[in-house]
């Protein structure tokens, strides 16, 4: 082939390959596979208050779903002195140039009525601005004023779940042990808040020792590992009466570690018998157990997959603590975690996907996920001393227990982005630990 | 030999004798003045108790009363005494008095030395290898609020934050036209991957050393003596141009109506402008999974027709999904495409609708 014919065919190759992204007639075609990933700019100006009465809860309700939305790391709120437009009806259509031009990509508006009976009512509406119309229907959600956070919460999970695509996680509450007094003589209680760290209550007094508590799949009872007697047993307590009983009471034996079944009906747990850890299956209403595994070294920390077929649980029959899948029934037993360094606390996440655990290794600790085939480790932390995770409802975030060190150390709870993003450290009134997160209320 | 010589040499000879054996002979000095010194005399005994130190006191009998001070009249110490700095304290004969102003003594820098030959530098590799740090610390990736593809620096403080980035303009008495007093803005601090806490505490790596650059021997610059002087003017250096700056596409003549096809580099401009409001940081990671075709109708500035956007196709498996993933990619339309995008107008046929395939394979959760 001679040089000129050389040169005409690469001149056509690289016309056709420019000329590939558009035909003579029809849309220029581009395709874009990298953007950028920042928190959304939205704005939430002052709820309208339909009463005089309803000004403070329209002032409060605003502080609440702007604390939940910007609390996740995925929207930042524009500042109020920033707004150009103001909403002053709740029925007024909006001027979206306005909010164009302080790139609010999100707007939303709401209205508070509180009546002589104490019941408030709360209209909330969602704008996607940049597209000039609006996002899904206005809501209207009443109930006692004295539950207007929760309606808060309410209205940002709506606003939270219109936007991500993502299950809400706001309405939600946590089960922990609160902590207080140095770290030998250290007291602790069962305690419940809302995700937040808002409305923390003591679920049972300081007289014993209380360990990682667990919800019940339908948050009605309260799961957990009670030293009451000198050694530990597991004890459940209604959150309805606030009545505790223990679960598990054999004679010679030591129980821990519960986890509920996804459909509540069973409890899985480690028994230590003869100095032997194993796992073992107790159906809740007639309290037979039901023994899963059968090795000589230690089988504890189970927790259920979403489906309830499988049990990720920590073994050390390799030497050192490891993760481990199972089925629920016990058999089939395979290793997932081959890193370097101790795993422990293995927790299913509610969408089944992703598998939470701490890892120890060279003198630190961390939080971490890898899927339920052990693949794709990721590590989200790292500090003196992190473990204990528990998933958000929605499967998005991850809460944990943080040990600072020293004798003065003490412990509190932090939540962490499943990309690893956003750790924030949650306000608690005292030292807080094991915490667990409960589904949606309802 | 007449008499005049003779007494001539006899008093040379007497001369040359004094001058060797007179001066053997010591002036008779001035004693000097008798320096007296007090001195006690003491005994052998007493003389060896001094030396061994162990000269017991004397018994009191009676002890006076010790008042305790009082708290108050406690001197405090300072408490970071092992702080201080220890000096050295000059000894008091040497001490310089410091009335006495010195004498500065003034020194005349002397005239440099011109050489027209260029030093050759030669820098041994060993010796500059010894500058070396011998562990070096792992380079960090710092944490920031926005990930895009193209890491952009932190702005300065006081610096508005935009998409587009422009110097300030100021007012100019001088100038001849008048331009609008304009803010300088940036575009946010950006990085090119999510860093979490646990790669953040990175520990310090035995990492290798250093490595030196090769230190190359300096180049001569080429002098002309005698420049010519040119009169013509610079030449006009056409800058490539920029992203975000209408209609300046250069003019083609004789242009059909349908405009030749946009060029592989109009096309990338195209999509960098798209790519920087295409915000997947909100999106959730079912919605990560989906692509999604998106067509618009653009005017001819260049501007997306809001109501023609619309959704052509996606992979997803949940509606709802998918639909919050058109809405990013709508968003990411609108949004760059206020101000028009800068197209060249000439091809207007060629871009006055658009299909845009948002695809987040390299956005997802990993």
């Amino acid at each position: 082939m001679t040089k000129p014919l050389k040169s005409l065919l690469l001149a056509l190759l690289l016309s056709a390959t420019s000329a590939f992204s558009q035909n003579s007639t029809g849309p220029l075609r581009i395709e874009i596979t990298d953007g950028v990933i920042e928190p959304l700019p939205f704005a939430i100006p002052d709820f309208v208050a339909e009463n005089p009465e309803s000004n403070e809860y329209a002032r409060k309700i605003v502080e609440v779903i702007t604390a939940d939305l910007t609390g996740t790391g995925l929207f930042r709120a524009i500042p109020a002195r920033a707004h150009i437009g103001r909403i002053t009806s709740f029925s007024r259509p909006v001027e979206y140039l306005d909010w164009m031009a302080i790139n609010a990509q999100a707007l939303v508006t709401g209205s508070v009525d509180l009546s002589g009976t104490r019941q408030i009512s709360v209209n909330f509406r969602l704008f996607d601005v940049f597209a000039g119309r609006e996002m899904g229907k206005g809501l209207r959600m009443s109930g006692k004023s004295e539950n207007w956070r929760r309606i808060a919460h309410n209205v940002a999970d709506e606003i939270y779940s219109r936007i991500t695509g993502e299950a809400p996680y706001f309405n939600s509450k946590v089960v922990f042990v609160s902590e207080t007094g140095p770290k030998g003589e250290r007291s602790r209680k069962l305690s419940i808040m809302d995700y937040d760290g808002a409305n923390v209550a003591n679920l049972t007094d300081d007289q014993s020792i209380v360990l990682a508590p667990r919800f019940s799949p339908d948050g009605g009872n309260v799961i957990f590992t009670s030293y009451q007697t000198g050694f530990p047993r597991i004890h459940v307590l209604s959150r309805k009466d606030g009545r505790q009983r223990p679960l598990v009471d054999q004679e010679g034996t030591m129980s821990f570690s519960p986890r509920y079944s996804p459909d509540g009906r069973s409890v899985v747990y480690s028994l230590t018998r003869g100095g032997n850890t194993d796992l073992y299956l107790m159906n809740v209403s007639t309290g037979a157990s039901k023994r899963l595994s059968y090795a000589p070294s230690i089988e504890t920390a189970p927790s259920f997959s979403p489906d309830g077929k499988r049990i990720a649980f920590t073994s050390d029959r390799s030497g050192r603590p490891q993760l481990y899948i199972a089925r629920a029934s016990g058999g089939d037993a395979r290793r997932i975690s081959f890193g370097r360094g101790n795993y422990n606390t293995p927790v299913w996440s509610p969408r089944g996907d992703l598998i939470a655990f701490t890892k120890q290794h060279k003198n630190r600790f961390h939080i971490g996920v890898m899927r339920t085939d052990g693949s794709e480790e990721r590590l989200l932390t790292a500090s003196f001393h992190d473990e204990g995770p528990t998933w958000s409802p929605n499967g998005r975030v991850i809460m944990f227990t943080r040990e600072t060190r020293g004798a003065q150390g003490m412990a509190s709870l932090y939540t962490v982005d499943i990309t690893g993003r956003n750790l924030k450290r949650l306000e608690t009134p005292t030292g807080a630990s094991g915490p667990d997160w409960s589904p949606l209320q309802k | 030999m007449n008499a005049g010589q003779a007494i001539s040499g006899a008093a040379h000879v007497g001369l040359i004798a004094w001058v060797l054996v007179g001066g053997s002979f010591p002036a008779q000095k001035v004693p000097p003045p008798l320096e007296l010194t007090e001195v006690t005399t003491i005994t052998s005994r007493e003389f060896e108790e001094l030396l061994a130190g162990d000269v017991q006191p004397e018994a009191v009998a009676e002890i006076a009363d010790i008042n305790s001070p009082e708290a108050g009249e406690t001197p405090l110490l300072p408490e970071e005494t092992e702080d201080l700095p220890l000096v050295a304290l000059p000894e008091s004969a040497n001490a310089p008095d410091l009335e006495t102003v010195p004498e500065v003594e003034t020194v005349v820098a002397p005239d440099a030395e011109v050489d027209d030959e260029m030093p050759i530098l030669e820098l041994a590799h060993n010796e500059a290898s010894h500058d070396s740090p011998e562990i070096s610390t792992k380079p960090q990736a710092r944490p920031a609020e926005k990930i895009a593809p193209e890491p952009v620096a932190m702005p300065e403080p006081e610096t508005k934050l935009a998409e587009v980035e422009r110097d300030a303009v100021a007012p100019d008495v001088d100038a001849l036209l008048e331009l609008p007093e304009v803010e300088a803005t940036a575009s946010e601090e950006a990085a090119a991957e999510i860093v979490t806490e646990a790669e953040e505490a990175s520990e310090i790596t035995s990492a290798p050393p250093k490595a030196i650059r090769p230190v190359s021997r300096p180049v001569q610059p080429e002098i002309d003596l005698e420049p010519e002087l040119d009169s013509s003017p610079d030449p006009v250096i056409q800058p490539e141009p920029s992203e975000g700056q209408p209609g300046r596409s250069p003019p083609v003549e004789n242009v059909s109506p349908s405009g030749a096809p946009l060029t592989a580099s109009e096309i990338d401009s195209f999509r960098r402008q798209i790519r920087r409001c295409w915000n997947t940081g909100s999106l959730s990671s079912e919605s990560l999974e989906i692509t999604v075709v998106i067509e618009a109708s653009l005017n001819e500035s260049g501007r997306p027709d809001e109501g023609s956007v619309r959704l052509l196709s996606h992979d997803g498996k949940s509606e709802s999904a998918a639909q919050k993933a058109f809405q990013a990619g709508r968003r990411a339309i609108i949004r760059c495409g206020l101000s028009g995008y800068d197209l060249p107008v000439e091809k207007y046929d060629r871009w006055r609708k658009i299909e845009i395939t948002f695809n987040p394979e390299k956005m997802r959760i990993k």
